[in-house]
């Protein structure tokens, strides 16, 4: 009897020095190499920073296209996730019939497991659909890339708006139909500035996921040198990409470095996105957590 | 809350939308998989040898590698986490739970792409000089996998653990059980429904994930018997072959490739959505 | 009179709030002492603080001293000279308002509390769980389905089911908080009498909000009133009929 409860308590401890070990060992091991490597010349080379900023001159040695690509690349995905991702989510809680809430989820379900380079693939496959059919010129790049990663974001934009909404109190329904609000008054004046926290909470998230992710771009227009993002159908470049291909390709220390530096811009960048969607949901659950 | 005639109709128009197109793209990778298994007959696509040149485009390679490596992966990961769980649920002392789990929150942010570079410069070398080879190995993939894959399961378990936690602590108190004993004979033999969802959630990122095994694995189309052989993941298949723009045989066999991934994806979310349906809730 | 359980001073607080403010009073052994009082007057907390189980609490602050009369020998409930937490608890069996059958099957929720907490394994577990539930007249309900979960009894069997898990603990203490409360009329019924068929064996301190199953039940009663407590009252000096009833309204 006493032997499961030993075991157990060994594993725990292994385990948690385990983890807590190798993750140390890894943050340090990206700091002190990609640490020193932060500063002007990370992003911009030798082209003067300003110069840069405008476009007005093309950076040949530093992140900078590659940041720009991957904000851009955010700001598109975005543009097509948010609203379809947030309506769902709203008619979900909301609106949906039990038959409507039921094949509704199970797409969701079913989309959040997907693997990401699947979702890579039908988008290739898509473009090539449609250079068969309609767009006989069209090509991989920008556009398709920010269609496909808004798919493989939906799942979680929808299933945040949904279960921030489900965690409000009915007492906050009753109180405002009982004032005699329409059910759109009710919506958009009382439960979703209620549920926004959580719903950006989610916003971020989703960012986040769309910021790392590696599969789907390689598949659907991402290089590894292109410039600055020249327009929504041409090839760019993006962080992730960038140190992928460069764990694979690098040539020389100057490249290697620059992957060490990219790498923790993006750890940074996923991580403050983290950060940030954790603070709103938690305060989300605080404001309601004496009403319930 | 309310009823669907009440929604604005732009509202139902944009959600049925997304589902339309969730269901496209299901119907639309299953249906290209479906076309390149008929069209590829000859090709032998379940063959055991992937060979673009004598145009033998076997795939079994691949999914063996596949489910080698994420099977593998997911025994050393659900251990670690059933152990750091077990951490945060008040057998380690109440500072280690602290700092594992915001440790453990910080790691979901962790891009896997910067999980595969780092390991490609220290664990790599360090496979390589212990053991040979070339380092890019089965082992180096399974080992960065399962760290990836610990945050996401120890998080899932200890919210089912920590909710059957407090229903029944005062009553194991009262019973006289140590906070240990309460852990390891009540709580845990209670939440297996949702130990078991956590596996299946690792399997189905493990198998899922490309970038781990495309950079640490060495993608050699092989059947590897040992730890330190590279083996070819499905997913870095597709991420590979595909990007040398290959058509015939080769094209046909990614579509196919993508198919099976989906069809597990699918498998694997309806059984998750089978347990968690089943039984009383957490 | 002898005695099992004495508190002196008896006070208990979580955060800010001073919940018990002084409570004095010796239990008599042997006997049911039927705890009454408003809802929010702290006996549940009193209850708790001679079981210990306020400890689980945040916030919580107690003082004064508790002494426990167990196996022949008084000590203190907590502090130097007192017994382990774990043996305690198995000598002071607790029964909760409500039903609380840990997440297992049904016979699980006797053995392993039997194994981890008793040290009773095996064969003599399995006696020891035979005689608890023949005890609460539950073995011939469910002999044929221990392996099946405890959720899937009735109420009243589950509560039933709970006293018996007290009761293979072999406990000297009983505490019992509002035992019948979930529980409908036959059900209740039924406990009461396993209450009045346990009073020649053990100590029963039990806290009831009705007053005719407080004079069905009770040898001694105990009022508490804004968390204050002082002496009892046996039940002879209890007025009959409808008059008990202002009685006690009076002293509440
Ligand atoms: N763990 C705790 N933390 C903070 N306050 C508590 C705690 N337990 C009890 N209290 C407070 O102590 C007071 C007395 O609680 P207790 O449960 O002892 O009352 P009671 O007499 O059993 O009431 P009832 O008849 O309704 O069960 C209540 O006001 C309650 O809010
Ligand atoms: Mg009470």
């Amino acid at each position: 009897m006493r032997k499961r409860e030993m075991s157990l308590l060994l594993l725990s401890r292994l385990s948690a020095l385990l983890v807590l070990g190798v993750l140390g060992g890894l943050l340090a091991f990206l700091i002190s190499r990609g640490g020193p490597v932060l500063g002007k010349e990370l992003f911009f080379g030798d082209t003067p920073p300003l110069e840069a900023l405008l476009g007005l001159r093309p950076v040949w040695n530093g992140l900078w296209p590659a940041v720009a690509g991957t904000l851009f690349l955010l700001l598109l995905t975005m543009a097509f996730a948010v609203l379809p991702g947030i309506g769902c989510g709203v008619y979900l809680s909301c609106f949906a019939s039990p038959r409507e809430k039921y094949w509704l989820s199970l797409a969701v379900d079913l989309l959040a497991g997907i693997p990401s380079i699947v979702m890579g693939l039908f988008g290739f496959l898509l473009i090539i659909f449609l250079r068969r059919t309609l767009l006989p010129r069209g090509s991989t790049g920008m556009l398709l890339a920010a269609f496909c990663l808004a798919l493989l974001v939906l799942p979680s934009l929808i299933v945040a708006t949904r279960s921030s909404l489900e965690a409000l109190p009915d007492s906050l329904l009753l109180a405002a139909e009982a004032l005699g609000f329409s059910r759109g008054q009710t919506l958009r004046h009382v439960l979703l500035p209620a549920a926004g926290q959580g719903i950006l909470g989610g916003v971020m998230l989703a960012l986040g996921r769309a910021a790392e992710d590696t599969a789907v771009i390689m598949l659907t227009g991402a290089v590894a040198s292109a410039g600055l993002p020249g327009g929504l159908t041409s090839k760019f470049e993006a962080l992730p990409f960038a140190i992928y291909y460069t764990a694979a390709q690098y040539a020389d220390r100057a490249e290697l470095d620059r992957g060490y530096g990219a790498a923790l811009v993006l750890l940074c960048l996923s991580g403050g996105l983290l950060f940030l969607s954790w603070r709103l949901q938690r305060n989300l659950e605080r404001r309601w957590k004496g009403v319930r | 809350m309310f009823s669907s005639s009440s929604s604005p109709p732009w509202l139902r128009t944009v959600s049925l939308g997304v589902g339309a197109i969730l269901a496209s793209v299901f119907a639309f990778i299953l249906f290209s998989a479906l076309a390149a298994l008929l069209r590829g007959v000859e090709w032998e696509f379940f063959g055991a040898v992937w060979s673009p040149r004598e145009e033998k485009f076997g795939l079994l390679p691949m999914i063996y590698g596949s489910l080698i490596l994420s099977f593998s992966a997911l025994a050393l990961g659900w251990v670690l986490s059933l152990g750091c769980c077990c951490t945060l649920r008040g057998l380690g002392p109440r500072w280690l739970a602290k700092i594992l789990l915001t440790s453990l929150r910080f790691m979901t942010a962790i891009p896997t792409v910067v999980y595969g570079f780092a390991a490609v410069f220290l664990l790599v070398p360090v496979i390589r000089s212990a053991f040979g080879g070339s380092g890019f190995s089965w082992l180096a993939a399974a080992v960065m996998l399962a760290l990836q894959g610990v945050p996401a399961m120890t998080l899932t378990m200890d919210g089912a653990l920590q909710s059957i936690e407090e229903q029944t602590s005062l009553t194991a108190a009262a019973l006289g059980l140590t906070p240990v004993q309460h852990l390891t004979w009540v709580v845990l033999p209670a939440s297996k429904k949702w130990l078991l969802s956590s596996a299946l959630l690792g399997y189905g990122r493990a198998l899922g994930d490309t970038l781990l095994p495309i950079m640490l694995a060495g993608n050699a189309p092989q059947f590897a018997a040992s730890p330190l052989e590279s083996l070819r993941t499905l997913t870095a298949h597709i991420g590979l072959t595909l990007s040398t723009g290959a058509g015939g045989g080769e094209r046909s066999s990614l579509l196919l490739a993508g198919g099976l991934l989906l069809v597990n994806s699918m498998i694997v979310s309806l059984t998750a959505r089978a347990l968690a349906g089943r039984g009383p809730a957490a | 009179m002898e005695f099992c359980v004495s508190l002196r001073d008896l006070s208990v607080s979580f955060g800010s709030r001073q919940i018990l403010k002084g409570v004095n009073v010796d239990f008599p052994c042997r006997k049911v002492t039927v705890l009454l009082g408003r809802s929010g007057s702290g006996k549940t907390t009193l209850l708790r603080s001679i079981n210990r189980l306020n400890e689980s609490f945040d916030g919580y602050r107690g003082y004064g001293t508790g002494r426990v009369f167990l196996d022949g020998v008084l000590r203190p409930i907590s502090g130097s000279g007192s017994l382990p937490l774990s043996i305690l608890r198995r000598k002071v069996g607790m029964v909760f308002q409500s039903p609380n059958p840990l997440p297992l099957s049904i016979g699980k929720n006797i053995l392993l509390p039997l194994a981890l907490v008793a040290g009773k394994e095996g064969e003599e577990g399995k006696d020891a769980m035979k005689k608890a539930l023949e005890e609460v007249g539950l073995w011939r309900e469910v002999s044929d389905r221990l392996d099946r979960p405890a959720s899937s009894l009735s109420g009243g069997q589950q509560q039933r089911l709970c006293l018996a898990r007290a009761l293979a603990l072999t406990p000297e203490i009983l505490l019992l908080d509002e035992p019948t409360s979930s529980l409908d009329r036959a059900a209740g019924r039924r406990i009461e009498e396993l209450i009045f068929s346990l009073r020649e064996r053990y100590s029963i301190l039990m806290v009831s909000h009705s007053l005719s199953q407080a004079q069905r039940l009770g040898d001694y009663f105990a009022i508490l009133t804004e968390g204050t407590l002082n002496g009892l009252l046996p039940a002879s000096e209890l007025p009959h009929g409808a008059e008990a009833e202002t009685f006690i309204a009076n002293l509440l």
